[in-house]
């Protein structure tokens, strides 16, 4: 019937096949034989090709499903076989008998996988069951590993022996590692196996080993010791996972250490008596405050609380320091526990924290609370930077300057109130330009640069129009010695003149004493010269501010007298009579009545004791009677009279006080117009908020002043409420 | 170094020396090779006779010379007009050989001859009317006419609407 015989042949032969039923069976018990032997470990013997070829022929005639359930049913058999000689094994040789079993299997499945590589090739793709090899690790499992008499002792036998290695015997690394491999492969593409069979239970034993084992550590050891056990305990616990455990247990592991040896205690050893944190950073221990970095870095939270123990404890000391009564009347002392604190947690977020940001932002956030919690902190930093100006700086090497400078100057960025330490550090500068008080005119400029770059041009302008007068003036004294001699005419006394700026320099009331004749003359001569260079301008002289020097006869002995020029001007009247009440050289000098009384404090004091007063009273009456002190003795020839160094009266204190409010509302003002004009319309609350950020860097504006501000604004007609919402505010041109 | 060389021994029983890697394209071949180890003796392929092996040998042969670009990169689109013209020329026998080329390629698990035989049968097929495809196949019709209707409605869906 066929016209191409050889086609029908083909066709012919597989009908044949298929319908043979002895064929399967026949072919079948071949296979069955070759396995056994493979599981005898006797497969040398077997041809390869031959159980190839009939395995191929089975599965292409349509048998793969009674060859797959075979293969299935024998090595099922096979197991239970090997399960019961796994359990009966001796606890001693319970894994290596589970180990030997698990390698042999793997090593006749692999060879049984070989030959029947045609069936895995297309039925077990075809019907989407478990290739060979996977069947074996499958039935393995269900047979061997998770067989009743197995499953637990094998957990058991696991954990006792991690417990053993922590407990510091030697353990056989390698034998447990092939069996965590081996509950790894059997899970078939994932770790289920491992995770459930081992380390779950594995995660539960080792927290409850540590939580009993940190109990006793920290009922025993100090803190240190205790963060010394930890970092062994963890690094060994590492070790065991590289040495036997799954990498992918590595986290788990650690993050059930660090549970229970760190989170679980963080606060009973940062509050440790005598060995816990705050001892920690009052007794400098680097190499511990860095453990507890790092171990508390290893859990959430740690460092949070760690930094807030820090930032409330450096606020606690800080406190101390700025409140300290004493402490504060010497302003060096004051300060210089200040900056050593600084420099001690300098060091410390260096070497113990890593330059952590966060730690360096709350420090700094404690240093600027407690800093200004003393209203007169920007006061003492202007005057500690004045002390070291006129003296603390004598014989230091720039360098030197450079680094305390900008120490004083890390400190000042914690100041809120910048623009009143402005005020006092032009008062102080003042003094020492003008009294010439000042060690090096290069660390007064270094300084000056530093405030520029710290807080801006406007900060500095008139600090640094200062030192423009007191340069223009050396050459405005040239020109008029010039002038003078050109005169023909000498003045009875030398002058000297520091022509300042108005606005530059800490304005005082000029309250204008009377000048004697002489004096007066050379003064005038000054003004006619200058205002001949200089028209249009106004000059009063500050004579309060002013010093001279006096030649004054003794009757033992001629002395010169440095003394202020209210001193001179009162020692003056003395050539006249040599007895006056206080009322008299009141009236004859004008000078006011708290400076006059200032100076002449000065000029009765023991030390150099100028004029003697017919009364004991401490405080100074008008009806009080000075003489000239005949009897005045001094080893020197020139007498330095120094000006009584008052501290700042409460009243100034106050008068400073209120001519920085008064500043401040026209920089609040200023800044809301600056705002307002670029932005037309705001309401309220951005505005407020937009102000105190321009103005941050000179101090913080209390929002309520700020409220008064723009109210005064809107009366004045610079800005108006909208109509709509009376909460925005449109600008007026 | 006397593996560079394997023995392969056909149903009648002749014998073919040929290079390892050439006979390694076919996967069973390299598994069995695998097991065996190093050994001289032939490898039988009971399943194949001389003038198949020699055909598949040929083919291993161009193919281990001319190595072709992978193609199995080409996404799963399976397609029939791709067939290199090499390939084309060496399909180009009667069917029998052709369905013991088939026969031999998935025994011996070459996957790319398996592909380009098939391919090659697939392209007789297409575009036959099921009558014209048992004439070519010389396949007896064992269907009632019933039970032709009735695959014809299920398969309605997939037949060229064009033609």
């Amino acid at each position: 019937m066929a016209t191409k015989p050889g086609t029908g042949r083909i066709l012919l032969k597989i009908n044949h096949s298929t319908q043979d039923p002895e064929f399967s069976r026949r072919t079948w018990k071949l296979i069955k034989s070759a396995i056994r032997e493979i599981h005898l470990q006797n497969a040398s013997c077997l041809s390869f090709e031959e159980l190839y070829r009939n395995a191929y022929n089975m599965v292409l005639h349509k048998h793969g499903e009674i060859l797959y359930n075979k293969l299935k049913k024998m090595v099922d058999k096979h197991l239970k076989v090997v399960a019961q000689k796994v359990s009966s094994a001796v606890d001693e040789y319970f894994l290596s008998e589970l180990n030997k079993s698990w390698i042999d299997h793997k090593t006749s499945m692999l060879m049984i996988r070989d030959i029947l590589m045609y069936m895995d090739r297309t039925y077990v793709e075809q019907n989407k069951v478990h290739s060979v090899f996977e069947l074996g690790l499958i039935l393995f499992r269900d047979n061997v590993v998770h067989a009743p008499q197995i499953k637990d002792r094998l957990l058991k036998t696991l954990l006792s022996l991690v417990q053993k290695e922590r407990a510091g015997e030697v353990i056989d690394r390698i034998l447990i590692k092939n069996i965590t491999q081996m509950l790894i492969d059997l899970g078939v593409n994932s770790k289920n196996v491992y995770i459930e069979d081992f380390e779950k239970p594995l995660l539960l034993t080792t927290a409850s080993y540590y939580q009993g084992e940190s109990q006793a550590f920290i009922t025993t050891c100090s803190c240190p010791d205790y963060m010394k056990k930890v970092e062994i305990c963890l690094k060994e616990e590492l070790e065991r996972v590289s040495h036997y455990l799954d990498n992918s247990t590595e986290s788990k592991l650690r993050e059930v250490c660090e549970k229970q040896l760190i989170s679980n205690h963080m606060r009973t050893l940062i509050d440790m008596e005598n060995s816990g944190l705050i001892s920690m950073l009052k007794e400098d221990k680097i190499e511990d405050l860095k453990r507890m970095y790092n171990l508390f870095n290893r859990v959430s939270d740690g460092l949070n609380l760690m930094k807030e123990v820090i930032s409330t404890y450096v606020k606690e000391i800080g406190k101390e320091i700025v409140m300290d009564e004493e402490k504060t009347k010497e302003q060096g002392t004051f300060f210089q526990s200040l900056l050593d604190l600084k420099d001690k947690y300098d060091h410390l977020l260096q070497f113990a924290f890593y330059n952590d940001k966060q730690f360096i932002h709350s420090i700094h956030q404690a240093f600027e609370h407690f800093i200004n919690l003393n209203p007169k902190s920007p006061e003492y930093i202007s005057l500690f930077i004045d002390e070291k100006l006129k003296k603390g700086l004598k014989g230091v090497s720039e360098e030197e300057v450079d680094i305390i400078l900008d120490k004083i100057l890390m400190l000042f960025r914690f100041i809120q109130e910048k623009d009143v330490f402005e005020k006092y550090y032009k008062q102080h500068l003042a003094k020492r330009l003008l009294l010439g008080r000042s060690v090096s005119d290069d660390a007064e400029r270094n300084m000056i640069s530093k405030l520029k770059t710290e807080c801006g041009y406007q900060f500095t302008c008139k600090l640094e129009g200062m030192f423009t007068d007191m340069r223009l003036s050396v050459d405005t004294m040239t020109g008029f010695k010039e002038y003078i001699q050109k005169l023909q005419k000498p003045l009875p006394i030398d002058l000297n003149v520091h022509v300042l700026t108005t606005g530059f320099w800490p304005t005082q009331n000029t309250s204008n004493c009377i000048l004697p004749r002489d004096i007066l003359l050379c003064c005038e001569t000054f003004k006619s010269y200058y205002l001949s260079n200089h028209i249009g301008r106004l000059l009063l002289w500050q004579t309060n501010m002013g010093t001279s020097e006096v030649k004054a006869n003794f009757p033992s002995k001629t002395h010169e007298l440095q003394v202020s020029s209210y001193q001179m001007v009162i020692l003056l009247l003395f050539n006249d009579s040599p007895k006056l009440t206080f009322k008299e050289i009141s009236d004859q000098t004008g000078i006011p009545l708290v400076d006059l009384k200032r100076n002449l404090q000065a000029l009765i004091n023991p030390k150099n004791k100028i004029l003697d007063r017919e009364s004991t009273n401490k405080t100074i009456e008008d009806s009080d009677v000075f003489n000239f002190n005949t009897k005045f003795k001094s080893k020197l020839y020139r007498v330095k009279v120094m000006a009584v160094v008052q501290k700042e009266t409460p009243v100034e204190a106050q008068e400073t006080r209120e001519k920085v409010e008064e500043d401040r509302k026209h920089q609040i003002e200023a800044s809301i117009v600056r705002i307002m004009k670029a932005r037309k319309t705001m309401d309220h609350s951005n505005l407020v908020s937009e102000v105190l950020k321009q103005l941050q860097s000179r101090f913080v504006p209390n929002p309520i002043i700020v409220k008064k501000r723009i109210e005064s604004l809107i009366e004045r007609e610079y800005l108006e409420r909208s109509k709509q919402d009376r909460k925005i505010y449109n600008y007026l041109a | 170094m006397s593996m560079s060389t394997v023995k392969l021994e056909s149903s009648d029983e002749k014998i073919y020396e040929v290079e390892r890697d050439i006979a390694c394209m076919s996967v069973t071949i390299k598994n069995m090779l695998e097991d065996i180890g190093d050994s001289d003796a032939p490898i039988p392929l009971p399943n194949v006779t001389s003038t198949i092996l020699e055909k598949v040998l040929e083919y291993c042969k161009h193919h281990h010379e001319h190595p072709s670009p992978q193609p199995e990169d080409k996404k799963d689109e399976k397609r029939l007009d791709d067939i290199p013209p090499y390939d084309r020329d060496f399909c180009k026998v009667d069917q029998p050989t052709l369905f013991e080329l088939i026969l031999a390629a998935n025994y011996l698990d070459i996957k790319a001859l398996l592909d380009v035989t098939c391919k090659t049968v697939a392209n007789m097929i297409r575009g036959k009317t099921p009558e014209e495809i048992r004439k070519i196949f010389n396949i007896k019709n064992d269907f009632t006419p019933d039970e032709e209707e009735q695959i014809r409605k299920e398969n309605e869906w997939c037949e060229d609407k064009g033609n």
